[in-house]
């Protein structure tokens, strides 16, 4: 009875909420004829979303199939999931599972916390042309691709490298960063870290000067000093944007770094370093197994899809950030 | 209003680009020809019409017959990123395409090109529109089932009838020397694709080559045994500064051509591609699977504890630093083809001296009674194939058969002044790619004219331009030091060449050939890739990481994963 009368009661209000939306039957004929210039501008946008982003999809179904290029979509017999069976029986394809979380995870909170503490600092820096400086001496390697910093990282990370070299001048041992599985990830994690955290910084460091400078006054007039106004001040003030940052970011979590890996993992770092697209681009790329990289692509989408929808409903939640 | 009839006029704009953006409509380009030399062609009839692709019954008369009008193949190649054109000149307009409209009445036009990498992905995006050219070529790396799959489906073209009647005797003799390959491209008795052969067995062992100033420093030893390798790499890196013994690259290649050292005959696992012999059962099993590539293992262990291997070989890209370090004086020792000198030789004479470039030998034995054998794997370069719906056949039949008339007959028109034209800077691969059977004596009658003329003095007997070539090639470095013809000297031009060794060894019957006499087998798809785990674990063993006995728990995982598929198929086909 409750529920027959709330809704009874609700209908009016979803009625004007959709008024609002649509503007009603005879309203949105009015509408587009008043906006159909607009309409028009993002029709190639439209046509273009259609045919490059929805229109492969269809290609998913060879997932399903044992798909070769001669016979194509129609031809190809149907095999269901046995793919995805023959996927999770593989070892090598479901370490790449547990790879992918842990540089991508470490990546995300080692760059968020190198970027928050970089704009603190630069923060600090009084002196006009220093800051501008130093933020874009940590913005250029954003910039740079990693086919090229590969070839470089490799010269550095050596074994008779620049760096290696001044860690046995130090009197330590060589650090195999590139062909020791567990030195890799962390190499790759650091790298990606130096290469990034200059972008991260600039987000932050805007957040920072967003802050009213009535509320440092304040702090100083208390007694606070500048560790203080930093601890109690400039940190929770970001907080919304560090968490928004964060959110986005994990919904991005399956992209730990094709680019990165590719160019500069081997064989010997498999067990540590092969992450789900390396595996995928050797798999249904370099061997033309396209119906298993089908598969192994659309698994990844759903979780992509998954975690994306999870983190903007925290985005929303946590920094009150929407997009739809 | 005004801003309304913006809007409509951008984005009817906009529009307008992206569909003329999706458009592959390419202006034609007239380019002038390069002056050719005269090449005495017959008359080409009716040269005054258009080129058509609708059948034209061909002539009577032998391949050489032109056609009474002119016909068009179009074609799709692959197309190396360092081919060259002489002034004006394209892959529509050059020395071949015009020799073949010039003799034959033949106009070849090249719908598209692309790399070697690449070729298979356009092959898919043609067959997938339904827009395969008349003619291509299926390379011997693409996915074995494309053949049989475009095959069974009608898609290919049946040229039985045009290779028995328009091909010339020389192309249908290749038969006689090698009546397998074309059986692969055969069903029912009926011949779907002309493979292109190969240059022959020659090329195929690999040589262990020393860079020679360091190598006759240290007093030009004689190297039977593995130890007088591993003596040679100490020497190499104690006295003359070398950082490490043996040059080893991160797809582990240069390592296993190493194998037949210990009696093993690996293959390129980064690639797939196994070596495959009988056991004592009579059971085909790959070359990982013998007792044999335990010792290889254990040795390569050793290399990499004492140093022999660089401790970076597994970032060393073959074709980055892997060679790097090669020119750049960091090792002596590399096994490798036998076209070195086209690889390193201008490099290494250029940053080094005139007498760093590496000379070969063949692979020492563990007790150094005879050489290593040399492995011999299915030499097939690819296939040339006819869509369905191509309707000349004798007209790709006869361009064939001129092209070998041209590259490889001993009646060739060709003079020492026609070299250039033809075949100067790689125009030889560029322009008859998809058109040219290999001789597969060629590379064997080449070495063998090449070294008595470059001994004698006399290049009268010369027969072939690429006999003309690599003579001329090998005279230069000889003569003037020209480091770009350490290519062809160091692969026949004197008696310690790699061709020279190759010889010894056939010679000798010290040649090993794998069972699996086709570039792959159709069952090898459900494998999926079983090289991987082989790379990974046989690096964690180089390393040190693991033992090598570790490789029997690998063995066992590596048939569990596909390995037993291949093994099957492989006893299915050639077993027995």
């Amino acid at each position: 009875m409750g529920s027959a009368m709330d809704a009874h009661l609700e209908a009016p209000v979803r009625k004007k909420k959709k008024e609002r939306y649509f503007g009603g039957g005879g309203r949105i004929i009015k509408r587009f004829r008043k906006e159909w210039p607009l309409h028009l501008l993002v029709l190639p946008a439209f046509v273009v979303t259609l045919i490059f982003s929805y229109g492969p999809m269809y290609g998913l179904i060879m997932a399903f199939q044992d798909f070769h290029p001669v016979r194509g979509f129609h031809g190809s017999p149907w095999v269901g999931l046995e793919h995805f069976r023959w996927l999770f029986a593989q070892p090598a394809f479901v370490r790449t599972i547990y790879n992918t979380f842990f540089i991508s995870i470490f990546k995300i909170i080692f760059s968020t916390f190198a970027s928050i503490l970089f704009a603190l600092l630069l923060n600090e820096i009084r002196v006009a042309f220093c800051k501008r400086f130093f933020q874009t001496i940590v913005y250029i390697p954003h910039f740079i691709s990693w086919i090229i910093l590969a070839g470089v990282m490799q010269t550095i990370l050596a074994s008779d490298g620049i760096l290696n070299s001044l860690i046995m001048g130090l009197g330590f041992d060589r650090v195999p960063f590139l062909s020791d599985p567990s030195v890799f990830p962390w190499t790759m994690i650091w790298s990606d870290v130096w290469k990034s955290f200059g972008f991260g910084t600039v987000v932050y460091l805007a957040a920072i000067t967003s802050i009213d400078p009535q509320i440092y006054e304040s702090a100083v007039v208390d007694g606070a000093g500048k560790f203080r106004q930093i601890i109690s001040i400039t940190i929770p003030t970001m907080g919304p944007i560090i968490v928004l940052m964060l959110t986005l970011n994990m919904g991005n979590v399956l992209n730990a770094g094709f680019d990165q890996i590719f160019n500069l993992y081997s064989p010997i770092v498999y067990s540590t370093g092969d992450i789900i697209d390396t595996y995928l681009f050797r798999l249904g790329i370099q061997g033309a197994q396209f119906s298993v990289g089908a598969a192994v692509g659309l698994m990844r989408a759903v979780v992509s899809a998954i975690l994306m929808s999870i983190s903007l409903f925290f985005a929303y939640k946590v920094a009150n950030y929407k997009i739809f | 209003m005004k801003k309304k009839l913006l809007a409509l006029l951008l984005a009817t704009l906009m529009i307008v680009s992206f569909f003329a953006a999706c458009t592959n409509d390419t202006p034609a380009v007239d380019t002038p020809a390069t002056e050719a030399p005269t090449v005495d062609t017959p008359a080409t009839p009716g040269a005054d019409l258009e080129p058509t692709r609708e059948h034209v019954p061909p002539p009577e008369g032998d391949w050489m017959t032109p056609f009474d009008r002119p016909v068009k193949i179009l074609a799709a190649a692959e197309q190396g990123l360092n081919w060259f054109f002489q002034d004006g000149d394209d892959i529509n307009n050059n020395p071949w395409t015009r020799l073949y409209a010039e003799y034959l009445n033949v106009h070849v036009e090249f719908e598209w090109t692309t790399t070697v990498d690449e070729i298979e992905t356009r092959l898919n995006l043609a067959i997938a529109a339904g827009n395969l050219p008349d003619v291509f070529h299926i390379p011997r790396t693409a996915d074995p089932r494309l053949f049989h799959e475009l095959q069974s489906q009608g898609m290919l073209l049946d040229l039985t009838d045009a290779y028995r009647n328009y091909a010339s005797q020389r192309i249908r003799d290749h038969e006689l020397v090698d009546p397998y390959t074309i059986q692969g491209f055969t069903v029912d008795g009926r011949i779907y694709g002309i493979p292109r052969y190969y240059y022959g067995q020659i090329d195929q062992p690999w040589h262990m080559w020393f860079r020679k100033d360091w190598y006759e420093a240290a007093g030009s030893p004689e190297i039977r045994t593995v130890a007088d390798l591993e003596n040679l790499m100490r020497t190499f890196m104690n006295d003359f500064g070398a950082s490490y013994g043996i040059a080893v690259d991160s797809d582990l290649e240069w390592l296993f051509r190493t194998a037949p050292m210990f009696g093993a005959y690996i293959g390129n696992i980064h690639n797939n591609e196994y070596f495959w012999r009988a056991d004592e059962t009579g059971r085909l099993r790959p070359g990982i699977a013998f007792p044999e590539f335990l010792v290889a293992l254990e040795y390569w262990q050793n290399w990499f504890a004492e140093g022999f291997i660089s401790p970076d070989f597994m970032t060393m890209d073959p074709w980055g630093r892997g060679q790097e370090d090669i020119v750049n004086g960091l090792v002596g020792v590399q096994c490798w083809w036998q076209w070195w000198g086209w690889a390193n030789g201008p490099s290494i004479v250029g940053l080094q001296n005139n007498d760093a470039y590496f000379i070969p030998f063949n692979l020492p034995t563990l007790d150094g009674s005879t050489p290593a054998r040399g492995q011999i794997f299915f030499p097939n370069t690819g296939v040339t194939v006819a869509s369905a719906n191509f309707q000349n056949p004798a007209a790709l039949m006869k361009v064939i058969s001129l092209v070998d008339h041209y590259v490889f007959s001993a009646d060739t028109p060709m003079t020492p002044a026609d070299i250039d034209y033809f075949m100067g800077e790689g125009r030889e691969h560029a322009m008859t790619q998809i058109f040219q059977i290999i001789d597969p004596h060629a590379d064997l009658t080449q070495f063998q004219y090449v070294l008595r003329a470059l001994e004698t003095g006399d290049d009268s007997e010369l027969f072939t331009g690429g006999m003309m070539s690599k003579f001329r090639e090998s005279r230069a470095w000889l003569d003037e030091q020209d480091p770009h013809g350490l290519g062809a000297f160091l692969q026949m031009g004197f008696a310690g060449s790699a061709y020279a060794r190759s010889q010894h060894l056939f010679d000798h019957g010290h040649i090993v050939q794998t069972a699996l006499w086709t570039t792959s087998l159709p069952e090898f798809a459900a494998a999926g890739n079983t090289g991987d785990l082989i790379m990974e674990e046989v690096m964690q063993i180089i390393v040190g990481n693991q033992p090598v006995e570790h490789f029997l728990t690998v063995l066992e995982q590596w048939y569990a994963q596909g390995g037993q598929i291949k093994e099957d198929a492989v006893n299915l086909h050639f077993g027995g």
